[in-house]
């Protein structure tokens, strides 16, 4: 078994005195692709926020590179390589897209920068423009490039398809999945496609009411879909 | 023409005072999300610092001061200055500013303008209200240039290129410097900022210390021509929150070019208003008025375009305990209040009163900023136009007391309808920045105006009613009990009628308003007519408080109103509970020249000291408790209580709405 | 069909922000005494929908309700024509009571209201609130605290919220998330006692159970358009419907 670079143990989070999830349990190893699957308001977007430092845990234990998680180490966590493409995309509009490139250390931007671009090879020709004045699926590819540049060790991604057309999101997700197996670092993805995200995931852990409910691997559940459907819908057809 | 040139050339010095001001705003806005109504005054201090080495050799720290043998010179007294200033930033930044970025709005224009009050205070203390003379240092022996009938000097112009020179540094510090890039990206989006590993804290404390440094160079800069002066650099932020308006509170480069040409029309204006056709009523503050209008202008053309900060706001504003009327209690502090006011004398009879008067223009703010939330430091105006009508009235037309003083508020109502008017479209620290211009405007366009108030003042008549005299004054007798009571009468009608709309459908309305406006008109809440009513009912209780406080002077003085009578009563408003009567009342006691600072100035002479313990404390109380000091109490207790019972967290929701509940029952307002 | 029909009957409605086109050219009617539910994946134009009808967003198209034009007006004119909405959010006011978030749609200031405060004897609508509490299942909570709810019964003072003022048509953004099964289906029966009384709701949610128990009608939106209009058992094999939930289609669903 390869490396592992995130171990989240019983994490209870949430927003006031509420908790909007209990008890999750995740593991992640390098070069590994899991997605997070639930309906609307099942805790995904909390729990990506709980493992990077932006929401505070109130039990349970994260450890992400070996830094203990934490509210307001997000910056910390950052620099060491746990980085998040958030669901607002975290693109700053006034700003153009090769001015988000240069907000990544120089170092590591220098490495990477080639094939960065290489993968995305429409964001080369609008270096100049404001991300403000990207369409949706740039903004996107702008996110995502500008996080590959900062060389990540555990890429999180929240909600890719928001707003976009799935084809957008079937032909950039095979290329992060890959890039991560290559260069080995885990993705952890949040995504409302259900299938184009199994489809380059090793395993998924299915959240309800802020609880996990399911996890398996990503060809078992691909090979049995009701499972899913019957986390997403409840007992429908009963 | 030449003439015209000639004023312009002249206003360059102000000019660019006002694009550095407006520069430091904008760095300090678009790092922190904060208006930094103290910009001047924290400019001024390195000045000050600067002109006292020069002259006394004394370096002056905010506490404590080091002696030079003999002058320390230019470059040595320079550096230091300029370092004085990055202390000045960095303290301000990470003693008052940092601890409110996540607080509501309203806790940040007072903390920003808390500090604005304490740096004037101190300014004020420790090197005197007199305008102090700074020597030429820049080109002080090189002959003058003449062009063309221009008399220039070398001096404006090397001035001119040090600004237009630095501001283009920080136009390079944003564009091209990671740092200064990531300042952009956190203003747009802060999280997403963190999420690629900046720290907005330094980010912001880098912002604050260039802020500063450029705003302090100005004003060495501009002090050989202008004199330093604690009043008039602090207020210098005016003009500058005009012109950060007009650069969209994000362009260096229009902040920078339009900076220097108000400097130069307030300069062409000057001469104008000198000329005999210019209508002598119109001639004072008129330089005063042109900022007001712009901002107005600015505000109406792109105001609710103007960039918001993408940042995490988390807390509220203070809790609201709709008030009750008990008759019983009621009517004992009535009888209280009349018996000390009986059994107290000359100061202390004149103090307790004018607490009393002070107590309705805190109401105003805390029907205006409390109830409706909206952030207006123009109350003080509105109880000076009432004020001076009052004097007109007075003397020429004879409506009796009672009405004439209704007559009076109600003419500041008009003024705070025309002044509501941007509230419609703007809201928050923009709202704070329109209100601040027109209170300046008033201020220098009205009551500072000799041509409408002579400098001796307007007298004021004794109010009487069925014969009776209810003056102040009456032979040797300076605080008569009959005009103390006669005020008495006055609050107490006032406090009733506040809670009565407090606890009516209107009060309701404004607190929906204050919370949520969209919230608000999805419940059918016309959201300007409400706006518009709250408004109009604070500016009628300034303005009874502004006939009162005419009365109780027995003229009308411009000094009762000035902006930092204003900002004052603000703070000691927020420091009593903005949401509340019973704020209201010890915001009269803690107001100038009500209770306490006659106990005060009768063991110690106060001075300046007052302001400054009130801006120290109103720091404190913004940063320890931003969403006010009864709402964090009552939540605090209710977490505390639900933590120790079940511990199930489906309980602890259910306790806490229960142990809130209970509060409520326990609410022990009263009249 | 006829404009002057009772009911809401928003036509071609169109929101545009920036170049994006979020609702595209979507009609739907919401009868008296109906159930309608709108669903739809997350971006699909659901929320400005909502806020398209109610005036709180720029939009081409007609509202009518009632047989009244509420196009072009004010949001607060609307709500006080009938047409009441809820918020995804909650929005309450939350540092009011329970009782004083349904009093603030239940009595709107107008004109007199500043003199009715100072000078007249309050009425008492303890009775109404309560009314109002009790249809959505918090009758005797008028005294808690709105800001010390979780989120799911915030909604749930919304919806009494929106019924105060006196409503034809309620506008229910995601009222039951936050809620769990069993409240669910408690919250479906409550709606059903609302619409008994003559009102319509059009209802937003995710919890696709809770709309096939609960709505008369179903309208399916994706990318701002409307893909499919009819009944829950339609809805439920409907091939295009379980892409737009799940991405493409999984084979062998069990729908």
């Amino acid at each position: 078994m390869s490396e592992v670079l995130l171990q989240a143990t019983g994490v209870t989070a949430g927003y006031g005195l509420v908790p909007a999830i209990q008890g999750i349990d995740l593991t992640l190893r390098a070069g590994e692709v899991v997605t997070l699957l639930g309906p609307n308001g099942a805790g995904k977007t909390t729990t990506l926020l709980a493992l990077t430092g932006l929401l505070p845990i109130s039990s349970g234990s994260v450890q992400a590179l070996g830094i203990p998680v934490k509210a307001g180490r997000a910056t910390k966590l950052s620099r060491a390589g746990t980085i998040l493409v958030p669901d607002d995309r975290g693109v700053f509009p006034d700003l153009t897209v090769s001015e988000h490139f240069r907000l990544v250390d120089s170092r590591r931007r220098r490495e990477r920068m080639a094939r960065v671009l290489d993968a995305f090879p429409a964001l080369a020709k609008l270096t100049g423009r404001r991300a403000g004045l990207l369409s949706g699926g740039e903004q996107q590819m702008l996110a995502i490039a500008k996080s590959l540049l900062a060389g990540p060790r555990i890429l999180m991604v929240d909600e890719m398809s928001l707003g976009l057309a799935p084809i957008i999101v079937q032909e950039m997700l095979p290329g992060i999945a890959a890039l991560a197996r290559e260069e080995g670092f885990a993705v952890l993805l949040v995504e409302q496609h259900v299938a184009i995200a199994l489809s380059v995931s090793d395993r998924a852990l299915v959240l309800s009411q802020g609880r996990p409910v399911l996890e398996d691997s990503a060809a078992a559940l691909l090979a049995d879909p009701s499972r899913v459907e019957t986390a997403y819908f409840g007992a429908v057809s009963a | 023409m030449s003439t015209y040139l000639q004023f312009a050339v002249f206003g360059l010095s102000l000019g660019v005072l006002y694009a550095a001001l407006a520069n430091g705003l904008i760095m300090v806005y678009r790092a922190t999300g904060i208006i930094n109504f103290a910009m001047g005054a924290m400019a001024m201090w390195g000045g000050y610092v600067y002109a006292f080495l020069r002259k006394e050799s004394v370096l002056y720290l905010p506490v404590g001061q080091v002696y030079f043998p003999d002058d320390p010179g230019f470059w040595l007294s320079l550096i230091l200055a300029l370092a004085s200033s990055v202390l000045v930033s960095a303290l301000v930044y990470f003693l008052a500013f940092r601890p409110v970025r996540q607080a509501p709005v309203l806790a940040q224009v007072v903390v920003s303008i808390a500090v604005m009050l304490t740096l004037q205070a101190l300014a004020l203390i420790r090197f005197g209200g007199d305008t102090v003379r700074v020597d030429r240092f820049l080109a002080a022996d090189a002959d003058a240039w003449k062009i063309g009938g221009v008399t220039i000097e070398p001096q404006t112009v090397w001035f001119t290129v040090i600004v237009v020179v630095l501001s283009a540094l920080l136009w390079a510090y944003l564009r091209f410097t990671r740092q200064g890039m990531a300042t952009r990206a956190a203003a747009s989006n802060e999280r997403a900022a963190i999420l690629m590993g900046y720290s907005p804290s330094r980010l912001a404390a880098i912002a604050m210390i260039l802020a500063g440094l450029i705003a302090t160079v100005a004003v060495l800069l501009t002090a050989p021509t202008t004199g330093l002066n604690p009043v008039s650099y602090t207020l210098y932020v005016v003009p500058a929150l005009a012109v950060m308006l007009v650069a969209k509170m994000s362009s260096i480069g229009v902040a920078t070019g339009f900076g220097i040409a108000l400097g130069a029309f307030q300069s062409i204006l000057a001469y104008l208003v000198t000329q005999s056709w210019w209508p002598e009523w119109a001639a004072s503050g008129v330089d005063q008025v042109v900022p007001l209008m712009i901002v107005m202008i600015a505000l109406l053309a792109f105001g609710n375009k103007l960039p918001a900060r993408g940042s995490l706001q988390t807390m509220r504003l203070p809790d609201v305990d709709i008030p009750r009327i008990r008759p019983v209690s009621a009517t004992v502090v009535f009888v209280v209040a009349a018996a000390l006011l009986a059994l107290s004398q000359d100061e202390w009879r004149f103090g307790l009163t004018t607490s009393l008067i002070m107590t309705v223009l805190a109401l105003s703010y805390v029907i205006v900023t409390g109830y409706l939330g909206q952030i207006s430091l123009v109350q003080v105006a509105f109880a000076g136009t009432s004020g001076f009508v009052l004097s007109k009235f007075g003397q020429d037309v004879g409506i009796p007391f009672p009405i004439v003083v209704v007559v009076c508020a109600l003419t500041a109502v008009v003024v705070g309808l025309v002044v509501a008017l941007p509230a419609l479209r703007i809201r928050g620290a923009q709202l704070a920045i329109v209100t601040l211009t027109a209170a300046l405007a008033i201020e220098r366009f009205v009551f500072n105006n000799y041509s409408l108030t002579p400098a001796e003042g307007n007298n004021i008549g004794a109010p009487q009613l069925f014969g009776l005299d209810f003056g102040i004054r009456q032979g040797p007798d300076v605080s008569r009990l009959a005009f103390s009571w006669m005020v008495l009468v006055v609050v107490a009608v006032m406090v009733l009628v506040f809670v009565r709309v407090a606890s009516g459908d209107l009060g309701r309305a404004f607190l929906a308003v204050r919370a949520n406006e969209r919230a608000a008109a999805s419940a059918g809440i016309d959201v300007r007519m409400t706006k518009m009513t709250g408004f109009a009912l604070s500016a009628f209780f300034a303005g009874v408080a502004g006939c009162l406080i005419g009365y109780s002077h027995g003229q009308l003085s411009a000094s009762s109103f000035t902006v930092f009578v204003g900002l004052q009563i603000l703070a000691v408003a927020y420091l009593g509970g903005i949401t509340s009567w019973g704020g209201a009342v010890v915001a009269g006691m803690l107001a100038p020249l009500g209770l306490v600072h006659t106990v005060i100035d009768h063991f110690w002479t106060t001075g300046n000291t007052y302001a400054l313990v009130a801006g120290l404390l109103l720091i404190l109380t913004a940063i320890l408790n931003p969403s006010g000091i009864a709402g964090a109490t009552k939540h605090q207790i209710a977490f505390v209580r639900a933590h120790r019972g079940r511990r199930q967290p489906g309980a602890v929701a259910e306790t806490a709405a229960e142990i809130d509940a209970n509060a409520n029952r326990e609410r022990t307002t009263s009249v | 069909m006829s404009e002057s029909q009772a009911g809401l009957h928003a036509h071609g409605i169109t929101v545009r922000y920036g170049g994006v086109t979020a609702v595209e050219h979507v009609s739907i009617s919401v009868l008296p005494g109906q159930i309608v539910g709108l669903i739809g994946p997350n971006g699909a134009g659901k929320t400005s929908f909502v806020d398209a009808i109610t005036g709180f967003a720029q939009a081409e198209g007609s509202v009518v309700l009632d047989g009244r034009d509420l196009t072009g007006l004010k949001p607060h004119q609307r709500r006080s024509a009938g047409l009441a909405r809820t918020w995804q959010a909650g929005e309450l006011f939350s540092t009011m009571t329970i009782e004083e978030n349904v009093l603030t749609s239940a009595a709107p200031p107008g004109a007199a209201t500043l003199f009715r405060d100072i000078f007249l004897r309050r009425p008492d609508r303890r009775a109404t609130v309560d009314g109002h509490l009790d249809v959505v299942g918090l009758s005797g909570r008028a005294e808690v605290s709105a800001g010390s709810l979780t989120l799911g019964q915030q909604k749930l003072v919304g919806v009494a919220r929106a019924l105060a003022g006196g409503a034809s048509i309620l506008l229910l953004d995601e009222p039951a998330a936050g809620l769990d099964s069993n409240e669910s289906l408690e919250f479906a029966d409550r709606m059903r006692r609302i619409t008994d009384h003559g009102a319509g709701i059009l209802i937003i949610d995710h919890d696709v159970d809770l709309m096939i128990k609960a709505c008369d009608l179903i309208y399916v939106l994706e990318f701002g358009k409307l893909i499919f209009q009819g009944t829950p058992s339609e809805m439920r094999s409907d091939q295009r419907v379980i892409a737009a939930y799940l991405g493409s289609p999984i084979e062998g669903g069990a729908a």
